[in-house]
């Protein structure tokens, strides 16, 4: 029994990895957000093209767009995570490859974070780590019962389970008063817990800690011909004269003095929503800007 | 540790390899020992400390009692008893006592608030308690003591019996009676690989395909998120927590038994497909069983049962269950969460004068779907540990059926709990003496295909659910 579970298994598995790697249906599926992460850091890891620009960075960072730039520019931004996890991505890939990128770009805003989050479990998983280098079958976002999900929602259930319920809203309908919506507000506005969003302030030993885990990735980097670019994406006052970006700018100075950090023009007036992430406006204007001062980054470096 | 880490797997691996090694059989035990110790000290080296102080206490206490003098007996076993739940109050429930009684801002209050909660700590002090109780009441199996004359090989005995890992940190609950005649070589000839096979890929598939899975969407039955979500949405979710429950702890404890079996012992089984159940009283027959006589043996009983009368019989219930909910949790809502599972068989057993009737199968798919709901709302209070908040996710339910229906969530909650809907229906089918003959023929292809989503559909790692209690 056990030896024909086994080959049972064995096929299912070679099945699946000639539809994904054979046929390569151009389906890649997202079933959440900690797993769009993983695909990000999973296509970087194991591209065998040669990524010459990285951008690393955070949720902030995200929805930068370098289409255009004159050198194409990877941005392997995390969403919940921090530049220390887009670094450490690179340097093992470098150790594994051998290849180092020529430049990255770190975004430096929150690189405190540094959060335990299962993104290293899952993404330097000891026995999948090797075995998704060749199998791509294996990596996230190739999972099969996700793929039958999208197509039962696509085609089945919106049958099953109509999207609205005219008749229950016809007939049991409940209307809540402008009262009781205004005190489900208050009460979700006073709920939501704030410290991520609070911490502005910084210990010693979480400064060692930053200071540790930047230097240890970092050095590799720059030991292989990589070049850090420094950048500070804009945010509110509260944060960008905090004594946490204060320690951050420190730390950066005090370890990285030749290298170059990318301000934002003061008055540029970037608009935030929560005084972290830009606006849908202002997100394309930063770009933009961004691009800009990247161009002109390759075009000194060729004169060089 | 989790079961289902590569450290974990590395811990095993190795243990396996030097347990059956001919050279070592007479230290089977003592590996097993500093295994499980390892096992233990994983996350936290101090609470080792506890560990080994909680066997101690129990290794003495139960000791004495077999071997002392008659008249400190009785004194001896109530000291065990009382260390044992001291242990447990301590460390389990000094945050609410601190908030109930205390000020959290006070000293003392402080203090309390701050103790750490030592992993698994719910479940080895009543296997200690098992034994101290097991032995007062003379447990003996096949006329034989299940206290060794030796004191030296007692304690490893207990030392074992407390801290084997498969078991150590979310149970299933053993019984001294039930383990202690098990204690002997092993051979690695003796070992039912299907079994194991059988127990591993199921337990494993339900713990890291079903909830693991599942956990990313439940998530969203907190406050206030819930609020944005639509009628249908939010009992796609509650169906949904309903299956993750059932499968992270149904799936832990498969894996428990099929670890034991590698090393040739043998638990009882913890989980009988509950939610095929068409009464309370089948439910928590078939639900978290080694808990639910413990405390049946433990507790019930000895409050007097059903001996003392109808009204004491339905207090006798709901006391039982109102402790067994404060066991799950340290916050008032899981004390209400017993309390109202309590009620229910306390009211069922009024209404069917405990005799459960053989209705037609409509009547009873009618009563299982009757009691899958209650106990599914009743699972709030497991998700919800502030009673406003399941009070707030009950009006949402009322409330929020004009709101537009999130598909894409409905549609992977409804995936990934449907295994938990197939594993029970099989089970129900295989009555049928066919389809039985069938599925035993074709099984391998089910174990296979469970291999395989193992192996590329795992959610990521959670902790298992009943790790806090």
């Amino acid at each position: 029994m056990i030896k024909r579970s086994l080959f049972i298994f064995a096929t299912a598995l070679l099945l699946h990895i000639i539809i994904r790697d054979v046929v390569k249906p151009d389906v890649e599926i997202t079933q959440m957000p900690w797993q769009a992460n993983q695909q990000i850091g999973q296509r970087y890891l194991y591209s065998k093209d040669t990524i010459q620009n990285i951008f690393t960075g955070s949720s902030m960072s995200f929805h930068l767009d370098f289409n255009g730039t004159k050198e194409s520019i990877t941005n392997i931004a995390l969403t919940g995570e921090s530049a220390q996890k887009g670094i450490k991505l690179v340097a093992t890939k470098g150790k594994i490859t051998g290849i180092y990128p020529k430049r990255i770009y770190i975004e430096m805003n929150t690189l405190s974070n540094m959060n335990p989050s299962v993104f290293d479990d899952i993404i330097y998983n000891p026995f999948l780590f090797y075995p998704r280098q060749y199998v791509s079958a294996l990596r996230d976002g190739k999972q099969p019962l996700p793929w039958i999900a999208t197509l039962a929602e696509k085609h089945m259930t919106p049958y099953i389970i109509p999207h609205r319920y005219e008749f229950l809203e016809k007939h049991i309908r409940y209307e809540s008063t402008e009262e009781e919506e205004n005190e489900k507000l208050k009460t979700i506005i006073n709920f939501v817990p704030n410290e991520r969003f609070n911490k502005t302030t910084l210990s010693q030993n979480q400064r060692i800690t930053i200071e540790n885990e930047l230097t240890k990735n970092l050095s590799q980097l720059i030991e292989n011909g990589c070049t850090p670019y420094f950048v500070e994406m804009p945010a509110s006052d509260k944060y960008r004269y905090s004594q946490e970006y204060t320690t951050i700018r420190e730390i950066i100075e005090k370890n990285y003095p030749k290298y170059a950090y990318i301000h934002y023009p003061s008055d540029s007036n970037f608009q935030t929503y929560d005084g972290l992430h830009l606006t849908a406006t202002d997100s394309p204007r930063y770009s933009a800007y961004l691009r800009s001062v990247m161009d002109s980054i390759t075009c000194a470096e060729k004169v060089k | 540790m989790l079961f289902n880490s590569p450290i974990f797997v590395a811990l095993l691996l190795s243990t396996f390899l030097i347990y059956y090694l001919p050279f070592a059989r007479k230290q089977q035990l003592l590996i097993l020992i500093i295994s499980s110790l390892l096992f233990y000290s994983y996350d936290k080296l101090e609470f080792v400390l506890l560990l080994l102080a909680s066997a101690g206490v129990n290794i003495i206490t139960s000791y004495i009692v077999v071997y002392g003098k008659n008249h400190h007996k009785k004194l001896i076993a109530v000291v065990g008893l009382t260390l044992n739940l001291a242990i447990l109050i301590f460390f389990k429930y000094s945050p609410l006592i601190s908030t109930t009684l205390f000020n959290p801002n006070s000293s003392i209050g402080e203090y309390l608030l701050y103790i750490p909660l030592p992993i698994g700590i719910s479940f080895f002090t009543f296997e200690g308690i098992s034994l101290v109780m097991d032995v007062w009441n003379e447990k003996y199996v096949k006329g034989k003591k299940i206290v060794s004359k030796s004191l030296y090989k007692h304690s490893q005995h207990t030392l074992f019996f407390i801290s084997f890992f498969p078991h150590l940190i979310a149970g299933p609950i053993l019984k001294a009676h039930d383990f202690y005649p098990q204690i002997k070589q092993k051979l690695l000839k003796n070992i039912n690989w299907q079994a194991v096979f059988k127990a591993l890929t199921v337990g494993y598939f339900l713990k890291m395909v079903v909830a693991d899975n599942l956990k990313d969407f439940t998530a969203d039955i907190i406050f206030p998120v819930y609020t944005y979500r639509s009628t249908m949405t939010l009992l796609s979710f509650l169906f949904g927590y309903s299956c993750q429950i059932f499968a992270d702890f149904a799936g832990y404890s498969l894996i428990a038994i099929g670890l034991a079996k590698l090393f040739g012992y043998d638990f009882n089984q913890n989980f009988n497909f509950p939610y095929i159940s068409t009464s309370f009283r089948g439910f928590w027959k078939r639900w978290h069983m080694s808990l639910s006589s413990f405390f049946m043996e433990y507790l019930y009983f000895p409050l007097g049962g059903n001996r003392k009368g109808r009204a004491r019989t339905y207090l006798n219930l709901i006391i039982t269950m109102t402790l067994g909910g404060l066991w799950h949790g340290v916050a008032w809502s899981y004390a209400l969460w017993g309390f109202l599972h309590g009620s229910a068989l306390a009211i069922e057993r009024f209404l069917t004068k405990n005799k459960i009737p053989q209705k037609g199968l409509i009547l009873r798919v009618l009563n299982g779907l009757f009691v899958f709901i209650i106990v599914s709302l009743f699972w709030l209070f497991f998700k919800l540990p502030d009673i406003n908040h399941v009070l707030g996710f009950l009006k949402s339910l009322r409330t929020n059926i004009y709101m537009f229906n999130d598909m894409y969530r409905i549609s992977y909650t409804l995936l990934y709990a449907s295994p938990v809907v197939f594993y029970h229906l099989i089970y129900l089918l295989k009555r049928n003496k066919k389809f039985n003959q069938l599925f035993t023929k074709t099984e391998y292809i089910f174990y296979g295909l469970l291999l395989f989503l193992i192996f590329t559909n795992s959610g990521t790692a959670g902790t298992f659910i009943y790790f806090q209690f």
